[in-house]
Parts: structure tokens; sequence; C-alpha cells
């Protein structure tokens, strides 16, 4: 009898705990639900590779004198890049564990979340939940060489009074991640120079940066494929 | 008005509208146009509501969006309005805030992206209206304190502060491909809240004054072809 009250007792002081903890934080979960780019697809065939990093990804930040607050955004990645890539390109693959030779692909992809952060309205003096998202997506060719290691700097915000609280958070998550794929299906679209930087054609692209090393002191004065368009990028997002 | 004849259902509403009345705070509401091109929309038309990017500053809530969207439907000069989001996501990403056309003049380009003019054609959108525009509190002030003890409790004092709520609606034409013109609403208001013993709140709904203003300039702009 003894036991048992003591177990109820500790059940009760469990139960009390728990409350108190799901009150001070907020769990901020993004549905993995986004739109199809309308542009015209690449004829090529991308090879993604997620790492468990990628599609496991979480966050977690504790404010001082405030809630703590944790983001769970692996699902809605993987669904946004499937989403872009199978729109943008002729034919995606998702590598998994297999070589990208073996599964015929021109290219292949490997994104990563750099960076999460975000801002209250309290904090921004503003009515706006905020919320910034580094991507970089690391391509290369099927040998392994790189084409470019680009940089996605993603920003969404949404209004306090709409929702509030962790809706009004996910959503603003789920407005920078859905900037990262306008970013990505915007510079896509212009097909002639993502055809000449991948296939190394293009007179003014110059070579990646572990070619030109092994070329010589000749090249050596040409910039890398990787710093012309990722600085492009960054330019186009800032 | 003869109180003693009334109905006492109707004596009530009439209190009840009065007492409305006296719970609202003090406003002033302006509403403008200027219209540059003869508009007009058939039954099969219809419009899309969006706000302006948030890159470009534009920090209009979104319930203001939806205020807008609902009262331009109502009435009898209502409109069809294509769901924003519908609209957005259909498009994706050339509508999105980094990439939505900042001008007129990038509607050209925009409707020879691949896909773009069979989508706005299929969606039956007919103009554009972009809104920008807040409410902010622009003063406020006084002090009102409460207390409660073992006979009671009640507050005493007076705390104020004013709103200014100012919209503006740029209306583009997708079949000319230009722009139609604008219409704007600034509605300033006082609210109040008075208490002694008990406290009694004014409050000045200015973003809604704002939004029916707004609702009814863009209804007039829009079915009225020559200037409204």
């Amino acid at each position: 009898m003894h036991t048992a009250r003591l177990s109820i007792r500790r059940l009760g002081v469990g139960l009390a705990a728990a409350a108190a903890l799901s009150a001070c934080s907020q769990a901020v979960v993004v549905e993995p639900d986004f739109p199809k780019p309308l542009v015209e697809p690449l004829p090529l065939a991308v090879g993604l590779r997620y790492s468990p990093e990628f599609t496991g990804y979480q966050y977690a930040e504790d404010l001082p004198n405030d809630v703590d607050w944790s983001f769970d955004i692996g699902a809605a990645n993987r669904a946004l890049f499937d989403k872009v890539f199978n729109e943008m390109f002729d034919r995606a693959v998702d590598l998994g564990e297999r070589e990208p030779a073996a599964a015929g692909v021109d290219l292949v992809v490997e994104p990563r979340v750099e960076a999460l952060e975000f801002s209250l309205p309290r904090q921004s003096r503003t009515d706006q939940y905020a919320v910034w998202i580094k991507y970089k997506l690391h391509v290369t060719r099927p040998d392994g060489s790189v084409i470019t290691d680009w940089p996605i700097a993603a920003y969404g915000q949404s209004d306090s009074k709409r929702f509030g609280g962790a809706k009004s958070m996910a959503v603003a998550t789920a407005r920078a991640m859905r900037d990262a794929a306008a970013q990505i299906a915007a510079e896509l679209a212009d097909r002639a120079k993502v055809e000449a930087i991948i296939s190394g054609e293009n007179p003014d692209t110059p070579a990646p940066a572990d070619e030109v090393a092994d070329a010589g002191t000749a090249e050596a004065n040409e910039p890398s494929e990787e710093v012309a368009l990722g600085d492009e990028l960054v330019n186009d997002a800032s | 008005m003869n109180w003693s004849t009334m109905h006492p259902d109707r004596a009530a509403s009439v209190l009840c509208l009065a007492s409305l009345f006296l719970l609202n705070g003090c406003m002033t509401t302006r509403v403008e146009e200027s219209k540059s091109a003869a508009t007009g929309i058939s039954a099969d038309e219809s419009i899309v509501i969006i706000e302006s990017s948030y890159h470009a500053g534009n920090e209009t809530e979104d319930g203001f969006v939806d205020c807008v969207t609902k009262a331009v439907q109502k009435g009898k000069a209502s409109i069809n309005v294509y769901p924003d989001e519908a609209f957005v996501d259909d498009l994706f990403p050339w509508f999105e805030p980094r990439f939505m056309p900042q001008g007129p003049n990038a509607l050209p380009d925009l409707m020879a992206r691949p896909g773009v003019a069979e989508k706005i054609r299929a969606s039956g959108v007919r103009y554009i209206v972009w809104l920008n525009g807040d409410t902010e509190r622009t003063a406020g002030g006084g002090s009102l304190s409460c207390a409660v003890g073992p006979g009671g409790g009640g507050c005493f004092g007076l705390a104020w502060w004013e709103n200014d709520s100012s919209y503006e609606a740029a209306i583009w034409d997708i079949e000319d491909g230009k722009s139609a013109g604008a219409v704007s609403a600034a509605v300033r208001g006082t609210s109040m809240i008075p208490a002694v013993v008990v406290p009694v709140p004014l409050i000045a709904r200015t973003q809604a004054a704002a939004c029916k203003g707004l609702a009814r300039e863009l209804q007039a702009f829009i079915v009225n072809e020559g200037p409204s």
C-alpha cells in the first residue's frame, strides 16, 4: 500500500514536472509541404545525397528569461529538396549509399544546413517572428570533382498577431525554407548559364579550384568556378 | 423617441448599438484614389490581393490582407478574389517575397517566363492588388492602476494611446500590362481606458476602419470603368 502511494506521488510529481517543462518550451515543426517550381526542367539527371544530419536536422536554443525553443526541420528539408530537384531536372535520384556513376547521374548535390537563427518580436521590437537559415549545396561531378559550394542565405518572417508562439515561428521557418527553394529555382532557371558551368564549355567560366591547381601557373590567375558562381549567388541573396 | 412605447427587444437593440458607439474611440479617416487607366471587370474575372515584399521593408499584417480580401467580396459591388496563397504557390517562385515584381514594368518579363502567362490566364486573375502599409502605435500615456483587497477590487486612472493605420493598394492590370492606379486609406484614432472602480475601454479600431475604407474604394475603383 505504501509503495503504491509512493508510486502515485512520483507519477504526480512527474506529470507536474512534464507539464511545467512543456509550458516552458516551444517546439517548432515545419510541415513538409512545398509548391512545385514553375520552371522548365534542365535536361540532366541529378543525384541527391542526403546526410542523416540534414534529414534529421534539429536545433534548440535556451533563451535567458524566456521559453526554450526547439526546431525540427529534418523531414521538411528532405521534402523541400526532393520537390525542387525533381521539378528542376529531368531526373532526380536519391543516391543513398550508391556511387553516382552507377546511378547514371550528371551531377551530385549534397545539401547541408550551416546555421539556423531566429528572433522573437520582443527582441526585434516588431510584430514579427523571423528565421534565417543558411544552407550550403555541395555540387560535384560524378567523379567527385567539385563544381561549386553554393551558399544560400534564406529568410522568412511571420506576423505574431495571426497565430502567435510556435505556430508563427513555424510559418516563419517554412517561409525561410521556401525562400531557399525560390533562390535555387530562380538560379537554375537560367538554363544556359547552368549548362555551361556544368559542362565547362563556357570560355568565360573558369575551371574548378582543384583542376586549376593541377594545371599549373598559367591558369592559376583565373578565379575558380566555385568562387565565380558562389560570389554571384551571394550577391543575388544580398 | 418614445421609450415607453418601444418594444423591449427593440429598446435593447438601440441601447446595445448606443453602447457600442460609445465604446469606440474617436477616429479620423482619409481615403483617396488616383486612377491612371480605365478599369472594369467581368463576372468570370477576378483579382488577387497580395502583400508587398517584406524584403522591401513592407510590414503589412497577414490579418489585414485577409480582412480586405473578405471585404471586397461583399456588398453590391462585390469582386471575385482568387486566393492569394494558391496564386503564389501556382507561380512559385516568381511571387515569393525575394522575387516578386517590384513594378508594373517587370510584368512583360514575368509573363514571358515559361508557364507564367498560361497559369495566370487559367486563374482568371485580371488585376493584381499589392497591399502596402501597416498599423503603428504613434503615441500613448496616462496611468491606470488596479488593486484587490479583502473587501473587493477596483481600478483608477486613465490610459490612452494613438494608432495610425496607413495602407495603400496598387492595382496592376495584367491584361494591359501596366498600372491602373492606387487607392489608399489612412485612419488615425485615439483609444482610452478611463477607470473609476470599473475600467471602461474606448477602443479606436483603426485597422478595421482602414480595411473597410480601402475595400470599399477598391471595389469602386475596379468596378467603375471611368474615374470612381
